[in-house]
């Protein structure tokens, strides 16, 4: 079963990049997911702070480019493209620790027995360029650092004043200090108010709509940049499918584009993180499938719905789990 | 920084040699292969008389701790003179601890200045070339041996600071600290054992400013013995405090009071029931 797979392979990279550190496993510092290097003794650090911090100090001296310190951040970037171009949206959906994290608030809901928060569409497409406007942000600030003469201590902006993992995450370190507020000066505070109060709000809305960080993930676009160079392929048989719309029922990012899609084949979208869910609830055979290249990793089937949702329950009766 | 201690200082300068001589940070330049080259510079409380120190004869010994442990024994380092002040550079390619100790005398007084920070080498490979491998430093120097923080990679205001002065302590007629903006030094107190502990003040401009920017503390010992002087100086490069402003309890209030404030705000703008 799919769904059970990613269970283990969701919580054991959870293991892997909060605590691989204390046991000398370490991924490097180019990750394409939210493996946040504020928690100490972390297995693998997010690209975004390598971006944040390399392009600070490569903007800091011009010079630096042709040093070593160029050739870093061009590591870090080639590795960045080559892990993302290997799994792109699988970092997302079966790697991203704090994506996890959200996965066990959806789940405790659900043994709550709370129904997921919904969002209006038009709400949903004003949200879109939240995403955007991050990246920029992260990008923008430590060109103004650089040449314009901004504090330092707008240093590293978004994990420091946007980022919930920030916060989060160390406390499965047992980490308090990211919850506090940094009274040193002005821009400390601010960026720790900001810091805590967006993590305060996004916990709930973690709780209340599954993957609900995710709609604002810079992360996601830029591993969707890549998407149409990676060997990993989310297709769709257009001409075979039943548009039962299990897969948009079923989706925990609320996805239309897979249901909608009628022409083209390719439906890997940018919220999409290859959960595969969507091809998990497909009741026709081979119309959503997940290839490596060639190689078809996981494809919908009728057989597969069959086993995975309706399980037998009683002599002459089914019972319908979902 | 070292303008600033120097100016008070010199008011202090008795005979010809200098009362106060220690160490400060100069430029860091970084080399095309990641290493890193720190610039030191001896300054004194008579730098007009000093003049690369005509009439002292100076000695400079380091130590780099990197990941692998300690390195054994010192390294020697050459003085020169730049611009009239003497001057020393040292190249380090790895993440390292510097331990750096300048050793003079002057006619009855006898110096040594230390220093003690890290400095961040980007250098792939290979061990740190040191220019003349040395022993150990000279038998019965005195000096300070400040018992490495496993807390922080920074001196920062506000942590605390075992020294153990190695010498004759009760020789020792004053401690004091110079620090930058402070008129007069202040006096600390040294134990009959050599155990010293000295905690720097948080410093408001410190604060606004860079977390890279330092404040050059220098703690000095005077002590008289067998009709010599000698005058120790170590220099602190503190940081302002990474840990001393964060206010958890604040934070905490913050952040349970915002997941209150979004659940309230999620259940007012349900848009359907929240059970099944």
């Amino acid at each position: 079963m799919v769904f059970k797979l990613r269970l283990i392979v969701q919580h054991l990279f959870f293991v892997l990049l909060t605590y691989g550190g204390r046991f000398g496993f370490h991924m490097g510092f180019a990750l394409p997911c939210f493996s946040c290097p504020f928690v100490m003794g972390c297995g693998g650090s997010c690209y975004l702070l390598s971006l944040q911090g390399n392009w600070w100090g490569l903007q800091m001296a011009l010079a630096n480019w042709g040093t070593v310190m160029g050739l870093q951040a061009l590591y870090y970037l080639g590795l960045f493209v080559l892990l993302t171009l290997a799994l792109n949206k699988f970092w997302c959906g079966w790697i991203c620790p704090f994506g996890t994290l959200q996965d066990w608030f959806t789940y405790l809901r659900r043994r709550l027995g709370i129904r997921e928060a919904q969002l209006s569409w038009s709400a949903r497409d004003r949200l879109k360029p939240v995403k955007y406007i991050l990246l920029a942000y992260m990008i923008v600030v430590p060109l103004l650092i650089a040449h314009a003469g901004l504090h330092y201590d707008f240093h590293l902006p978004f994990c420091r004043s946007i980022c919930p993992a920030k916060p989060l995450m160390p406390l499965f370190a047992g980490s308090t200090r990211h919850l506090a507020l940094d009274f040193t000066n002005t821009v400390t505070l601010v960026f720790s108010i900001l810091s805590v109060a967006i993590a305060g709000g996004m916990l709930v809305g973690m709780f209340f709509k599954e993957r609900f960080f995710c709609l604002f993930c810079p992360m996601l676009v830029l591993i969707h940049l890549l998407r149409k160079i990676s060997p990993v392929r989310f297709e769709k048989e257009v001409g075979a499918c039943l548009g039962c719309g299990n897969c948009r029922r079923n989706c925990p990012m609320d996805i239309r584009d897979v249901h909608e899609q009628k022409t083209d084949k390719a439906v890997l979208s940018e919220d999409c993180m290859l959960c595969m869910t969507c091809t998990e609830s497909c009741p026709a055979d081979g119309v959503l499938s997940v290839r490596f290249f060639k190689w078809r990793l996981f494809s919908s089937s009728r057989d597969y719905v069959a086993r995975r949702f309706i399980k037998p329950h009683k002599a002459g009766s089914v019972k319908v789990k979902v | 920084m070292a303008s600033a201690v120097s100016s008070w200082a010199a008011d202090l300068v008795s005979g010809d040699c200098p009362d106060v001589v220690w160490i400060t940070c100069g430029e860091q330049s970084r080399r095309t292969d990641g290493s890193i080259t720190q610039h030191y510079w001896l300054r004194s409380n008579s730098e007009n008389r000093l003049q690369c120190f005509p009439d002292l004869q100076w000695e400079a010994y380091y130590r780099l701790t990197d990941g692998d442990g300690l390195e054994e024994g010192y390294s020697r380092a050459p003085l020169t003179c730049s611009g009239g002040v003497p001057h020393l550079e040292i190249n380090c390619r790895t993440n390292a601890r510097l331990e750096l100790t300048l050793v003079g005398h002057c006619g009855g007084k006898h110096y040594t200045a230390q220093l003690q920070h890290a400095l961040f080498g980007k250098a792939s490979a290979g061990k740190h070339a040191p220019s003349e491998r040395f022993g150990e430093l000279p038998a019965g120097l005195r000096r300070w041996n400040l018992k490495p923080s496993r807390r922080n990679t920074y001196q920062q205001t506000g942590d605390t600071y075992h020294f153990i002065y190695h010498g004759n302590a009760g020789s020792v007629e004053s401690v004091s600290v110079l620090e930058k903006g402070r008129r007069l030094p202040e006096d600390l107190s040294l134990a009959r054992d050599g155990n010293l502990v000295y905690t720097p003040a948080h410093d408001p401009h410190l604060d606004r400013s860079s977390p890279y920017e330092v404040k050059e503390t220098v703690l000095l010992a005077r002590e008289a013995a067998e009709g010599r002087e000698y005058l120790t100086t170590f220099t602190l490069l503190l940081h302002r405090s990474y840990s001393a402003h964060l206010k958890r309890l604040h934070g905490c209030l913050l952040f349970a009071g915002m997941a209150v404030l979004a659940a309230g705000f999620t259940v007012i703008f349900k848009r359907r029931p929240w059970y099944r």
